[in-house]
């Protein structure tokens, strides 16, 4: 592999110690020490998202066990089709995501940059469709607590408890919450496709774009129990 | 070649990085898996499954996590150690979701025994009747919100009337000394 030589392995001049390529900071031993300690880090990062989606998990589950009649008759008012959109969305960004981080273990990092604008393109794609489906909740009042139906007719005079303004409050935190996941992993992406376009990456080095594409990746995991629980409740 | 480091000494060959490639044909096929389960997904929820539609839809979610995890997040070729931080993270999750279900299954019985109206009525259990003001019970059974086009329905029909928390809580009148339970919001 000694062939395949990093932009960056010459640039030791002026550490005025041993060399090491440049991607490599000084308080690790060597790249595998710095590519474990880095996906260690990340994976116990995800392990705390999870944790706390699985709090709003649980409150959607705790509501649905409470009233499952407002829940089954509530949940119509979503557009499923629209979720299933969105579902395809994230499923394929993240086989264009997984192919990216492929693309630049490979060292094909024009083709990694490629794919990372896919990608890109289908977290922006699934924006849309969220912004559509919110703005149809406001203009119809499918809002929380004490915002449902307000600017419709008043306001909710009866049926707090167990109301529908439950429903959509899990649902927009939920699906809110998971909304700016997709926005800083789009955020992410961008930073990774300037570096990549600035050839910061080879098949020595990618463990930004792999650790940026775990986070897409959990995203989309967190969608794939979001879409049957919210819009699927049958 | 540049020299590197194992544990401070000076080592050839440690800037070599191993990793495992998939081949693209098995991300296409784990792709395409993901497009069936999603399919299969929206399908089952057509089919009026009753109480097993949650628990189906569930498995075929974790199906569908199985995937991305082992594959695309390349869990599955990772070092053992990332695994072992996810299935941790699962293992508290399930315990996080454990307690709160044995909570919330054995709350009726303890509010029973309590005299908790508010919670016993939820889920049907029989329970002499409780002094529960009755002057703004009729607000109960208006419709929560008359919608134009009928796009949003009204809220569903409180079973019970006799028994609304909330309003119990607007009148502030005193529950029973008994009562365990907080004060509901009114969300007022």
């Amino acid at each position: 592999m000694s062939t395949a030589v990093d932009a960056g392995q010459h640039a030791e001049a002026g550490h005025g110690h041993d060399a090491h390529p440049a991607y490599l900071q000084h308080h690790f031993d060597n790249p595998q020490q710095q590519e474990g300690a880095a996906k260690l880090g990340m994976w116990l990062f995800l392990g705390t998202e999870l944790l706390m989606f699985s709090g709003l998990f649980l409150a959607y589950f705790y509501m649905r066990s409470q009233y499952p009649e407002m829940v089954h008759e509530y949940h119509e008012y979503l557009n499923k089709w629209m979720g299933a959109l969105n579902t395809l969305f994230l499923i394929t960004s993240s086989l264009t995501m997984a192919l990216a981080v492929r693309s630049a273990q490979v060292g094909k990092a024009k083709l990694s940059g490629r794919l990372l604008l896919v990608t890109i393109a289908f977290g922006l794609a699934f924006m849309v469709v969220k912004y559509l489906e919110y703005s149809a909740k406001f203009e119809h009042g499918l809002l929380p607590g004490d915002a449902f139906a307000e600017h419709v007719a008043g306001g909710v005079q009866a049926g707090w408890y167990g109301g529908p303004q439950l429903f959509f409050g899990i649902y927009f935190i939920m699906t809110g919450l998971h909304g700016v996941h997709v926005l800083i992993g789009i955020g992410l992406l961008v930073w990774i496709y300037v570096k990549t376009q600035r050839g910061a990456f080879s098949g020595n080095y990618y463990t930004p774009v792999e650790n940026v594409g775990l986070y897409w990746h959990l995203v989309d995991l967190i969608w794939i129990f979001l879409f049957p629980l919210l819009y699927l409740v049958k | 070649m540049a020299k590197g480091y194992i544990r401070g000494r000076e080592a050839a060959g440690v800037h070599e990085t191993h990793h495992h490639v998939m081949p693209v044909k098995a991300y296409l096929g784990v792709f395409g898996a993901l497009m069936v389960l999603t399919a299969l997904t929206v399908l089952v929820s057509e089919m009026n499954l009753g109480s097993a539609a949650l628990a189906v839809a569930m498995v075929v979610a974790a199906i569908k996590s199985a995937f991305v995890i082992g594959f695309f997040m390349h869990l599955k070729y990772d070092t053992r150690f990332h695994s072992f931080v996810f299935f941790g993270t699962l293992l508290f999750i399930g315990i996080f979701f454990l307690m709160t279900f044995i909570d919330i299954n054995t709350r009726a019985l303890v509010n029973k025994d309590w005299g908790n109206t508010a919670w016993v009525l939820d889920r049907g259990v029989e329970i002499p009747p409780a002094p529960v003001p009755h002057e703004e019970g009729g607000e109960a059974h208006e419709p929560s919100a008359e919608v134009k086009d009928g796009e949003a329905a009204p809220a569903p029909e409180v079973k019970d009337g006799e028994a609304k928390p909330a309003a119990e809580a607007k009148d502030g009148e005193a529950k029973p000394a008994a009562d365990p339970a907080p004060a509901p919001e009114t969300g007022r």
